[in-house]
């Protein structure tokens, strides 16, 4: 590779937008919170199902 | 359990090293080739979960078992938001290399109607209200269309001449010598969007699973 | 390719014994003879395709010399897609009220399959070859090699004739529904629609059978007719069943 490695290269990005991104800086926030809200509401799905399958084996 | 943690490193992963690692550049994509680790990754997750949707098609014809019906129609389902989500994100990704959001190249038009076609596929089923006989034909239908889309999407693209890279004789992105710095993106993204459509659809089959059994035993109100 | 049809002919040759082609002769001439007896469906069919002709005419009201061969070829195959649909979504009227269920004991769904298909490329035809008259009366015939247009023609129908027989199937399962059925063949139609109307532009040009571009075009609608065939004669078995 060349004179940067890949984490250099990283990090200026990633300090770049957070700087002075603007629009690119809302762009890129919003990806974040909706994957990250799309995995959140996975993750609570997976406690309910797991309650709702122990009650169902309990009745049984 | 272990691939649902592997799907969040690998998506959080995806968006960050898709968005800030060093790209190689080429002229008019410049900076856009980003969208790689999005748009091919989640046609890719659409074609495997259809894969998934006609075995478990094939699997209902053959054992009868009604589980396997909901599966195909769930997996479905899954595939075809996915697909939605790649055609935006190829729509956006168009309207900056190509011009438009909307162009004449055969892998879209493909693309569009294969959308069409596992629509019907859920207008089919929503006309059928007996339910042994909503899956034995929608089963059918499901096996009868999956090597259209098919070649639809794969074969067609490559005959005719095409827009996109890698069909219709242009060359595709291994061209570019640095791509190894694409591909050690790419290859986790294509995992991980594949392992969320696959965590969604299978939250989905145990969810209906529970209201089955739910209806079967005539408890009305869940919170008993 | 040639290894995969050999396999294909022989497993359909081998359903054909004598008594079988005689059973097909009876299904397909007892659908045939039920449309002359009762002519409402026949012209009902007929009806549709000329008053499609016709609108399609008012609408351009122009011969051929100002429209171009663009355009004609276009309108010719939409029109030719729409009528075909009409008519094939008549292919299983025969057999509601319980009829199915005593073809069902009689003989065996595949015969039943062949039979429809057949019928329904017998029915597609002479309306395609009624519509096509009526097309060039009113909007003229800028055909240049009148051969190659009629190999892509009688291609074109016997595709259609293979892919609606199935998709009829199904929605006569599903209630015989028109509006059913048109939503499920539009799409399956569209790759076939695209390879005649690229076919028969080339027809209309003068190009044929010598060239290696209509020689493909012809190919791949014989592959789509193969392919169509033998998800029908797969999956057709379990649909009647249902």
């Amino acid at each position: 590779m060349n004179k940067k490695s890949v984490f250099d290269v990283f990090l200026e990005n990633l300090s770049n937008l957070l700087r002075g991104g603007g629009k690119l800086n809302l762009i890129f926030a919003s990806i974040l919170i909706i994957l990250l809200g799309i995995v959140g509401y996975l993750i609570y799905n997976e406690s309910r199902i797991k309650k709702l399958e122990d009650k169902l084996k309990n009745k049984s | 359990m272990w691939w649902k943690a592997l799907t969040v490193i690998l998506l959080i992963y995806t968006i960050l090293a898709g968005l800030f690692f060093p790209i190689p550049t080429v002229d008019i994509v410049d900076e856009s080739v980003r969208n790689l680790f999005f748009h091919v990754p989640m046609w890719f997750a659409m074609t495997i979960m259809l894969i998934l949707g006609a075995v478990n098609s094939i699997l209902y014809l053959a054992k009868n078992n009604i589980q396997y019906d909901i599966n195909a129609k769930i997996f479905t389902q899954t595939a075809l938001i996915f697909g939605v989500l790649g055609l935006i994100t190829g729509s956006l990704w168009a309207l900056i290399t190509w011009g438009a959001l909307w162009t004449n190249d055969p892998k879209l038009n493909g693309t569009a109607i294969g959308m069409l076609l596992y629509l019907a596929y859920f207008v089919l089923r929503n006309s059928l209200e007996e339910d042994s006989k909503r899956a034995t034909v929608s089963a059918v239908y499901n096996i009868l269309v999956f090597p259209i889309f098919l070649s639809l999407i794969y074969v067609l693209p490559r005959i005719f001449a095409s827009l996109h890279p890698g069909n219709g004789g242009n060359p595709g992105f291994n061209i570019y010598d640095q791509a190894k710095h694409l591909r050690i993106v790419f290859y986790p993204a294509v995992i991980g969007w594949f392992l969320l459509g696959f965590w969604i659809s299978t939250q989905l089959i145990r969810l209906k699973k529970i209201e089955n059994q739910f209806i079967e035993r005539e408890i009305i109100d869940i919170n008993e | 390719m040639s290894f995969y049809s050999s396999y294909f002919i022989f497993n359909f040759a081998a359903h054909f014994s004598n008594q079988a082609l005689k059973e097909l002769w009876a299904l397909y001439k007892k659908d045939i003879i039920l449309d002359f007896k009762n002519k409402s469906s026949l012209s009902s069919v007929l009806l549709y395709s000329l008053t499609i002709v016709f609108v399609s005419y008012y609408s351009f009201k122009v011969k051929i010399s100002e429209v171009g061969p663009i355009v004609w070829n276009a309108l010719f195959w939409i029109i030719t897609l729409f009528i075909s649909i009409n008519a094939a979504s008549k292919s299983f009227q025969n057999e509601m009220n319980g009829v199915d269920y005593y073809l069902y004991q009689l003989s065996n769904p595949l015969k039943i399959l062949f039979s429809k298909i057949l019928y329904n490329i017998t029915l597609l035809l002479a309306t395609g070859i009624i519509c096509l008259a009526f097309y060039s009366l009113v909007m003229g015939n800028p055909v240049g090699s009148p051969v190659d247009f009629t190999i892509i023609f009688v291609l074109g129908i016997v595709a259609f004739a293979s892919i609606l027989t199935m998709v009829s199937g199904i929605a006569f399962k599903a209630g015989n529904n028109f509006t059913l059925m048109a939503i499920m063949s539009l799409p399956l139609l569209l790759p076939l629609e695209m390879l005649l109307i690229k076919g028969s532009m080339l027809a209309i040009d003068g190009i044929g059978m010598d060239t290696v571009g209509f020689r493909n075009i012809v190919l791949s609608i014989s592959a789509l007719i193969m392919i169509e065939i033998s998800l029908s004669y797969l999956l057709f078995p379990y649909l009647w069943r249902a």
